[in-house]
């Protein structure tokens, strides 16, 4: 082992050293991590969330003239999407915010990184998947009330159940959608995470 | 110029950093392969140290402290895997030139070194520097006996994988 350590002794030195005026401006920086990045997706998100549906019921009332029936439609697909969104957005803000305290020792930092990022796939995944069947069935009952064709247009022979039906089909496909994303996305890193762990923590 | 906008906070910060940049130099070289990948492992770190700087208590040992946050950032950290684009001329002025001992040591070393897993690389770098088994507790939580175990092995595997390199 001295050995070794003669060598890696030997071996620094070399590294260039940065001066203070090369230092100062690393700690200006806005923040690249990973989880600063999804909280200014989260917050584009909701801002853009927010102007559509302004917009959508500013158009409306063009699409459907004087369909008081299509404008409310319109206004509970707003709603149901915005108030589920938001306390989306506020618990996954909040979330993000709280951060892991970095300077904790190795093992603890592993395990609260990995639970924090359990909690964040586990918060956007079920999230989104929530709000789906309510986004959906409204955006039925809207088109339901405009005059003429439309996508899945119900009528008398029609059942509830071929309606629910439908709106499930959708939403599941929708969900296994976003699911395999994020997994691909995040996924392989948490296990890796868990990998770490239980590498450092294995008695043998 | 500079000096007169920056915080008495950010000042002395940076003094520590500055003082103390060696470490986050290393584990940059340990944790990351290119000279691109170890400037942006450098400033993640250097950010997540900023960060925790109003936690930092003063009087306690900023090495220790330093090494804790390296150390996190980059076994935990997501970071994207950049391609390289420097030659390997390049690659190859950034091995670090020894003082002593022939030159082929110090890569077979490294090559070693490069070849462990992360945590593996984290309890090997505390041993090089030469931190006791109560310090090294205090960096990752392990118990003395655990680190015990843990360190001989890694040592093993060191040796083990330095003697099986080809000599120049």
């Amino acid at each position: 082992m001295d050995e070794l350590k003669s060598l890696w002794n030997a071996a620094q030195g070399d590294e260039k050293n940065m001066s203070r005026a090369d230092l100062t401006p690393l700690i200006r920086q806005r923040s690249r991590n990973v989880f600063s990045k999804m909280r200014l997706s989260l917050v584009l998100e909701s801002a853009l969330g927010i102007v559509f549906m302004i917009f959508w019921l500013r158009i409306v009332p063009w699409l459907t003239p004087g369909n008081g029936e299509a404008y409310l439609a319109a206004v509970q697909m707003a709603l149901l999407t915005i108030f589920p969104l938001s306390y989306f957005y506020y618990m996954g803000f909040r979330h993000l915010n709280r951060g892991i305290s970095s300077d904790a020792r190795l093992v603890s930092s592993l395990q609260q990184t990995i639970a924090y990022w359990d909690q964040a796939l586990r918060m956007y995944l079920w999230g989104g998947i929530a709000m789906l069947p309510a986004f959906l069935l409204s955006a039925v009952w809207f088109q339901n009330c405009r005059p003429g064709e439309a996508f899945f247009k119900i009528d008398v022979d029609t059942s509830w159940q071929e309606v629910i039906g439908g709106v499930v089909a959708l939403s599941g496909f929708i969900s296994l959608f976003v699911w395999i994303s994020i997994k691909i996305s995040y996924g392989k890193h948490v296990k890796q995470l868990k990998v770490y762990l239980r590498e450092l923590e294995e008695a043998e | 110029m500079a000096e007169t906008s920056i915080t008495s906070g950010e000042s002395e910060f940076i003094s520590l950093l500055e003082a103390n940049q060696g470490i986050v130099h290393k584990v940059c070289r340990l944790y990351a392969q290119s000279a691109e990948e170890r400037r942006d492992l450098f400033q993640d770190i250097t950010m997540q140290l900023w960060r925790a700087w109003p936690n930092f208590r003063r009087g306690s040992k900023p090495s220790t402290w330093m090494y804790r946050i390296a150390l996190n950032v980059a076994i935990s950290g997501l970071r994207r895997q950049r391609v390289p684009t420097e030659t390997l001329s390049e690659a190859q002025h950034h091995l670090p030139a020894p003082e002593t001992g022939p030159p082929d040591d110090v890569t077979r070393l490294y090559a070693a070194l490069d070849s462990l897993s992360p945590v593996e690389k984290s309890l090997a770098l505390l041993m090089l520097e030469d931190y006791s088994y109560e310090e090294m507790a205090q960096i990752t939580g392990l118990t003395t006996d655990h680190l015990r175990v843990k360190t001989h092995r890694i040592r093993e595997k060191l040796r083990t994988l330095i003697q099986r390199q080809p000599t120049l």
